[in-house]
């Protein structure tokens, strides 16, 4: 979050998005309710809010700039369970809504498989499984599994 | 007006080698003060007045000798030489040793301290010969002193808001900011830090302290208001050669922190 209020924090995404100052007001309430936050907050101070409330600021700054693609990187690690599902929740309904390309780097394989069309497993730097959430993520349970199988390079050495 | 004051202007009373060295009481009482009260600092005191002396001496027939000489490239040199050992104290002085330092200091002093003399000596004060020794050596000499305690400040305000502002900028590049739209307020306050104190002392100068080359041109036999004169051209001189150097090690340092694609180097990277 930069210095200043929610809708400041915005503004610094609206300048350098070139949105016409006529425009701010009215696109930054929109995005805010896209973001599942209440327009209210807009005037409120960036370090009174919560963190899963920053999280959704930073979501709404983000969009903000007429992104094609998002890439977000661990959203939901500093939330407890329930307000990481509400989140991803949320960030499912904009790649329906805005139809954006969003990926999303996480160490959560439930979420992955909840929220993913298509999922990425990378170990050490190097994709080890690609494709279908679901056939990728099948055999997957508990976190340690993230790794999955054996390096084919690894095991036949 | 400055014609009517002559009786303004006295021979200088000559200091003997006697004078000096009962100066060396007083070096005796830093000393002493230091024991008393176990500072630690008693023995560098000692060794920092034997190098006061040695050093001084030292330039003091250096710039006999260059003044005699009277040639161009002998002042050249000694300016040179000036300029590199200042850029190396400048760096030094820094915490984060980043490649590349050393020559943005340089060029940072050797244009913003070289313009401000240029514009001085050929503009303001009309040095002749141009390269008047006489002049040149302790003009540049006022200037690169500030200029150089300006390019420490502005690189170590730089490298620490950098550092504690490293969220903020990283920020401003995902929302797709161009290095330098990301790092306008570290440099804001960079430049800040290392202005503020020529700035103080453009205000308090005169009330508070008055400054040593107008003190040494007064005991010198000089006119005071002819000191001031002297002196008010110095402190213009000093604020346009610290907002110069500053600027360019700022600008020439920012670049350091960002890859060729306008990334965030990683940090000690």
């Amino acid at each position: 979050m930069f210095p200043g209020t929610v809708s400041d924090n915005l503004a610094v995404a609206a300048e350098l998005a070139g949105v016409q100052d006529g425009q701010f007001d009215q696109l930054a309430s929109e995005l805010m309710l896209l973001a599942e936050l209440e327009p209210s907050l807009l005037d409120r101070p960036g370090d009174e809010l919560s963190v899963g409330q920053k999280q959704r600021v930073n979501l709404a700054r983000a969009l903000m700039t007429s992104p094609e693609v998002l890439l977000l990187d661990e959203p939901t690690s500093a939330l407890d369970p329930e307000m990481s599902r509400a989140l991803m929740k949320t960030i499912g309904g904009l790649s329906e809504v805005r139809r954006l390309t969003i990926i999303v780097a996480t160490h959560r394989v439930s979420e992955a498989r909840k929220y993913a069309h298509h999922t990425v497993v990378i170990r050490e730097g190097r994709v080890v499984h690609s494709g279908d959430a679901e056939e990728v993520l099948g055999e997957l349970s508990d976190p340690e599994d993230l790794s999955g199988p054996p390096d084919p390079d690894e095991a036949s050495r | 007006m400055m014609q009517t004051l002559d009786v303004l202007e006295q021979p200088i009373l000559d200091l003997t080698w006697i004078d000096l060295t009962v100066a060396l009481g007083l070096v005796l009482i830093s000393i002493g003060v230091s024991r008393w009260h176990r500072t630690g600092l008693a023995r560098s005191f000692a060794v920092g007045a034997l190098r006061t002396v040695l050093q001084l001496t030292l330039v003091g027939y250096l710039l006999v000798y260059i003044f005699a000489i009277d040639r161009w490239y002998l002042v050249a040199a000694a300016l040179l030489l000036m300029l590199a050992v200042a850029s190396k104290a400048a760096v030094d002085r820094q915490d984060s040793k980043t490649p590349g330092l050393f020559g943005i200091t340089g060029v940072a002093l050797l244009l913003g301290s070289g313009l401000t003399l240029i514009y001085v000596s050929v503009m303001v004060v009309h040095v002749d010969p141009w390269y008047n020794p006489r002049y040149l050596i302790p003009l540049f000499g006022m200037i690169l002193g500030n200029a150089m305690n300006a390019a420490a400040l502005a690189a170590d305000r730089l490298a620490g808001e950098m550092e504690t502002r490293r969220p903020e900028v990283e920020a401003y590049l995902a929302l797709g900011a161009n290095s330098v739209r990301a790092a306008r307020e570290p440099v804001r306050r960079a430049l800040r830090a290392s202005m503020i104190p020529t700035v103080n002392t453009l205000m308090v100068v005169g009330i508070v302290s008055l400054p040593g080359m107008m003190t040494g041109q007064i005991i010198a036999g000089s006119n005071p208001l002819l000191a001031v004169q002297y002196q008010i051209v110095v402190m213009f001189m000093l604020g346009s050669a610290v907002a110069l150097t500053a600027v360019i090690v700022v600008l020439g340092y920012r670049r350091t922190f960002f890859t060729a694609a306008e990334q965030l180097r990683p940090k000690g990277g």
